[in-house]
């Protein structure tokens, strides 16, 4: 792996249904080992408008020269709708739709040595190639 | 075709309703009923967006669902109502829309609410509105998805929280 190459570390947030976010993540730390920089936000109990604060707080807790990634699962569930809606100001904030796991050891694989504008695509690619049909 | 599916829901269009209530009813129209929603077109088009590939979404206000266009799509269609909160149904059986049941399917814990069932958070508002649809005649039905239980909510509503 090469040496760290970003300046900012970009802080991944799963916002999910019910606990799938903590699986995944539980189940990339068994993979990749502990991470730091990585939250989970489920939508048990929050309404839409809700849960869109509560991401927009934990957007604003993270240090303001930190990117942050937001996975949700469905684009057109609650989280997908949430994540949209979320008013995040003039940090940098980047929305994945379709989580999956391939996807995410690909983001903590390469977040510490690939510009977030390379790493992006391939989390799009990689989640995309994960699933094959046979 | 009959109104198929009334729904108290405030996530609206979300996993539930496109998978769980859609995947059995299969809709092909929408009606998202809310004054507020139409005020904010950035934050509607988010919903129009998440309806069910099959069907089409639209954000329509309480005046605009009771007008007789709405019935008629209604009954062309194979027709969800989705309503962010208690106000919306109870205007619209006020204003003589014909809601014979409402489905209470997530209204999520808020300052002042208390749980009447997990995906059901109450104030004494949300009460005695829900009181007043009853007395107008609408069933009320508590059920977060086609599969699970569906529980008559009005001998939660009698007593105070």
């Amino acid at each position: 792996m090469n040496p760290a190459s970003v300046p900012h570390r970009p802080v991944g947030v799963l916002v999910t249904h019910a606990a799938l976010g903590k699986e995944l993540l539980r189940t990339v730390e068994g993979i990749l080992g502990a991470q730091a920089d990585a939250y989970v936000l489920s939508n048990d109990g929050y309404s839409g408008e809700a849960l869109s604060r509560a991401i927009e707080e934990r957007v604003h807790g993270v240090p303001v020269e930190r990117p942050v990634v937001l996975f949700t699962d469905l684009a057109a569930g609650s989280c997908g709708i949430a994540t949209r809606r979320a008013e995040c100001g003039a940090r940098v904030v980047r929305k994945v739709t379709g989580v999956n796991l391939p996807m995410l050891l690909e983001f903590f694989h390469y977040r510490d040595t690939l510009p977030l504008e390379e790493l992006l695509p391939r989390l799009e690619s990689k989640g995309k190639a994960g699933i094959t049909v046979s | 075709m009959p109104l198929l599916l009334a729904r108290i829901d405030d996530r609206l269009i979300h996993g539930q309703v496109v998978h769980g209530w859609g995947g059995t009813l299969r809709p092909t129209w929408i009606g998202i009923v809310s004054d507020a929603l139409t005020r904010e077109p950035a934050r509607a088009a988010l919903y129009v967006f998440a309806a069910p590939e099959e069907s089409r979404a639209e954000v329509i206000s309480i005046p605009e669902a009771l007008r007789e266009s709405t019935l008629q799509t209604i009954r062309a269609e194979r027709s969800f109502l989705l309503f962010p909160s208690v106000l919306e149904p109870l205007r619209l059986k006020e204003g003589g829309f014909p809601l014979e049941e409402v489905n209470v399917g997530g209204l999520h814990h808020a300052p002042g609410k208390s749980a009447v069932l997990p995906y059901v958070y109450l104030d004494q508002g949300d009460r005695e509105k829900l009181l007043a649809l009853s007395r107008l005649g609408v069933r009320l039905v508590a059920q977060d998805l086609p599969t699970n239980p569906a529980h008559p909510l009005e001998p939660f509503l009698q007593g105070t929280p």
